[in-house]
């Protein structure tokens, strides 16, 4: 049987998952982004990952895509799965979420034919919800925080292994390429100031990459304690936050899993305070 | 041999099997792939641009125009953006490649086309697709040096 604390511990962990998530999903609804809303892709691209070329194959994107209502319903489950997961806690319902999330997953990649990974953070950080019980539950969760520190600590990795932080035109030349359209179409924006700035300074788009391999090759540090959750939470802000504003990328998605660095102990103990709090509120008027 | 105890891979050992034998399933797919430095999900390495970028003398961008009015598709959500650019330079790409019959070319100009329009509420029926290289000059600026009408599309 979980005890009381444990549930109290699970129920917050899922406000905060599940709140997230749906906070995604809107802003992917305003973005005309989710299924009924993309139209019938023609689903004409070769994909070179067996997982997808299965998911293709399977007719799944074709059925959900091409008829306005079943995408519709689709969409809606969405939204209304992790509404009913809050409230009733079942763990059906969060798995029903992840797999159907999944679908969205790849049906998105594959009308895009690019492989974008941010609903991944959502996928992952949902995975623990999957059971109730209390050791496997608390397992999982750790396991998605070391998720979020593997993403960065491969990052940095990769950057060094490969050289790519030794060259000193690395972030300039990037930036010639990914903000192209950007001063093409808006250059008197702030964003447009930023790259060309830092596509006529190499030398200070160098320090940036620099600082940029040193801020994500910090989350090491998580693989070995908790102690600097809150200053990596910080730092995952930090990143999200450049991310957007030097190389245009928007990656609020994998904002979800910064969930996993917080204290919820410390969490619980402050709600503690306020439900004690406004208790006291009508004994002492 | 304490420090081993604590660790997370240990404490699965101890208390779940199944899901030990999944996680180090996963972990090997991750070395795996890392070996070969190549991505099939799940198992993602998450590179984040790290292979070297070299300058490149030209660049290019694609302007597009809905009833000959340009679509400033920077100023969109990043989500419709990315589901207007990304179809696009990949159909390109592939189609230069010969990978795209001409009409698999139209279903994805025509799909284009349907979403871009229908986002913007127009009830227009052509869609052209400009091919711009682009290079910088000395002061960093974008000069677009050749511009070429890539495809159209005129709906029924």
């Amino acid at each position: 049987m979980p005890t009381e604390h444990f549930i109290k511990e699970y129920r917050l962990k899922a406000g905060f998952v599940f709140s997230f998530a749906l906070v995604l999903l809107f802003i992917r609804f305003i973005s005309n982004a989710l299924l009924s809303e993309i139209g019938r892709p023609p689903f004409v691209f070769p994909e070179s990952e067996w997982a997808y070329r299965l998911f293709l194959k399977s007719g799944i994107p074709h059925f959900l895509t091409f008829n306005f209502i079943i995408g519709g319903l689709f969409d809606a489950m969405l939204f209304f799965l992790p509404i009913i997961f809050m409230i009733s806690l079942k763990r059906v319902y969060a798995i029903a979420f992840t797999l159907l999330l999944l679908v969205y997953f790849f049906t998105f990649n594959l009308a895009t034919g690019h492989h974008y990974h941010g609903m991944v953070a959502v996928l992952v950080v949902t995975i623990p919800f999957w059971t109730k019980k209390e050791n496997r539950f608390s397992l999982l969760w750790e396991g998605a925080r070391f998720y979020l520190l593997y993403i960065f600590s491969s990052a940095a990795l990769w950057k060094l292994l490969r050289g790519a932080v030794f060259y000193p035109d690395q972030l300039s030349n990037i930036l010639k390429s990914q903000q192209l359209d950007l001063l093409l179409q808006q250059p008197n924006s702030f964003a447009a100031a930023v790259a060309h700035y830092l596509i006529v300074h190499p030398g200070i788009s160098h320090l940036v990459l620099i600082a940029n391999v040193l801020l994500q090759l910090s989350f090491l540090v998580g693989f070995f304690t908790k102690r600097f959750d809150t200053a990596l939470l910080f730092l995952l802000i930090l990143f999200v936050l450049a991310n957007y504003f030097v190389m245009g990328i928007v990656s609020s998605e994998i904002l979800i899993l910064g969930i996993t660095l917080l204290s919820f102990q410390q969490l619980m103990r402050i709600r503690r305070r306020l439900m004690v709090k406004t208790e006291m509120v009508p004994a002492t008027t | 041999m304490k420090f081993l105890e604590n660790t997370w891979l240990y404490r699965i050992w101890r208390t779940d099997k199944i899901l030990f034998a999944v996680v180090v399933l996963y972990l090997a797919g991750i070395l795996w792939f890392v070996r070969y430095q190549r991505e099939e999900f799940p198992f993602l390495l998450y590179g984040m641009y790290s292979l070297k970028e070299e300058a490149q003398p030209s660049y290019t961008s694609y302007m597009l125009k809905i009833d000959g009015k340009e679509v400033y598709y920077t100023k969109l959500w990043d989500l419709e953006k990315e589901l207007i650019t990304a179809p696009l330079l990949h159909a390109v790409s592939l189609r230069d490649k010969g990978e795209l019959t001409k009409s698999e070319m139209n279903r994805v100009n025509a799909w284009l086309f349907r979403y871009t329009a229908d986002m913007r509420m127009i009830n227009n029926n052509t869609f052209e697709v400009y091919q711009l290289t682009c290079r910088y000059n000395e002061k960093g600026d974008v000069e677009i040096i050749h511009q070429q009408l890539l495809t159209e599309y005129h709906a029924d």
